[in-house]
């Protein structure tokens, strides 16, 4: 396995991550709208990583039984916190697959850096929208995903 | 051009002394490594300060390169000197002035990691000038201004290589959230 492939897997491994903790917390939070579009959008981004990752002849890597690191959610600022947490994790392996696709020459790392950067945008755009309930005067990173 | 491939060794396992030089992503292998991955970025950012590290990593990861700087990092450069200037010169309410400070301090420090990555090129005899765009009056019209931003850095990292390009891409995540934080 390339390390294009493996930072390719760590992106869908994200994101298998993100679309577990939005279920966790959905119940958690008094309005869930929020976590709804946001698990909606990972489940998606999710479903077509793992159709590429399979298109390229790769097998992609399965989702985890279980996230012991996201527990425990006692209320609804800590499922907050996981939320934005989620984001930020995203946000790096995006960036990291980003930085691996722009130390790779061919047309497939150039077409996987345009999907990085959506996905990195995202998802430091979710972030900032988790952080304005949490933390509104430091809602943004200077740089997402490092 | 600057050189990132000693970005892309894995971390080590044994800690975070040396994460500056390192990959700041994640491994798909299991939710144990993956998790180790997410803790060594993390750490990483505490240890150093976002803009810090990066800015080592790109500084001590470069050999000095013989050839000026890519024209795309140059104009982001510029772009961002030109973002800082259009922040400084609104003002408005308590809460405007609060996002505004998040603003300016995340232009600020993208405009530090790229003098710093610029500082590592020979130095060019003549600057661009700077875009000629015309300044925001309000939250709504600034907001347009970063969402244009967000897709010049794209663009801009799109031309570029290795850790400058995710730089950059970093930096068009920022101004992307910028504009979130304008809605």
């Amino acid at each position: 396995m390339t390390a294009l492939d493996t930072a390719w897997q760590g992106a869908l491994a994200a994101e298998h991550e993100a679309v577990f903790a939005y279920g966790l917390i959905g119940p958690r939070l008094a309005s869930a709208e929020l976590a709804a579009a946001c698990e909606a959008e990972h489940e998606a981004l999710r479903d077509a990583t793992t159709a590429a990752i399979a298109a390229a002849g790769l097998d992609p890597v399965a989702p985890a039984s279980d996230y012991p690191r996201l527990y425990p959610v006692p209320n609804a600022k800590a499922a907050q916190e996981v939320a934005a947490r989620a984001e930020d994790d995203c946000a790096t392996a995006w960036r990291y697959l980003y930085l691996v696709a722009a130390s790779t020459p061919g047309a497939a790392a150039q077409q996987l850096r345009g999907t990085a950067q959506d996905a990195l945008n995202a998802s430091a755009v979710r972030a900032v929208r988790w952080r304005v309930r949490i933390t509104p005067k430091h809602a943004t990173r200077p740089f997402p995903g490092v | 051009m600057a050189s990132a491939m000693s970005d892309l060794t894995p971390p080590p396992e044994t800690g975070a002394e040396q994460l500056p030089s390192v990959p700041l992503g994640s491994r798909p292998t299991s939710s144990g490594t993956s998790r180790r991955w997410f803790l060594a970025g993390g750490a990483a950012v505490l240890l150093g300060g976002g803009a810090g590290v990066l800015a080592e990593v790109l500084h001590e990861s470069s050999p000095a390169p013989a050839a000026p700087a890519p024209g795309a990092l140059v104009s982001a450069f510029e772009a961002e000197r030109v973002l800082l200037a259009t922040v400084d010169a609104m003002a408005g309410p308590h809460r405007t002035r609060e996002v505004l400070a998040q603003i300016r301090s995340d232009h600020a420090a993208h405009l530090h990691a790229l003098r710093r990555l610029l500082a590592t090129y020979p130095p060019s005899r003549k600057s661009p000038s700077s875009p000629g765009a015309a300044r925001p009056r309000t939250l709504g019209q600034l907001r347009g201004v970063e969402n244009q931003a967000a897709a010049d850095a794209a663009q801009r990292a799109a031309a570029l290589d290795g850790a400058a390009a995710a730089l950059l891409a970093s930096i068009a995540a920022c101004e992307a959230s910028h504009a979130e934080l304008l809605r």
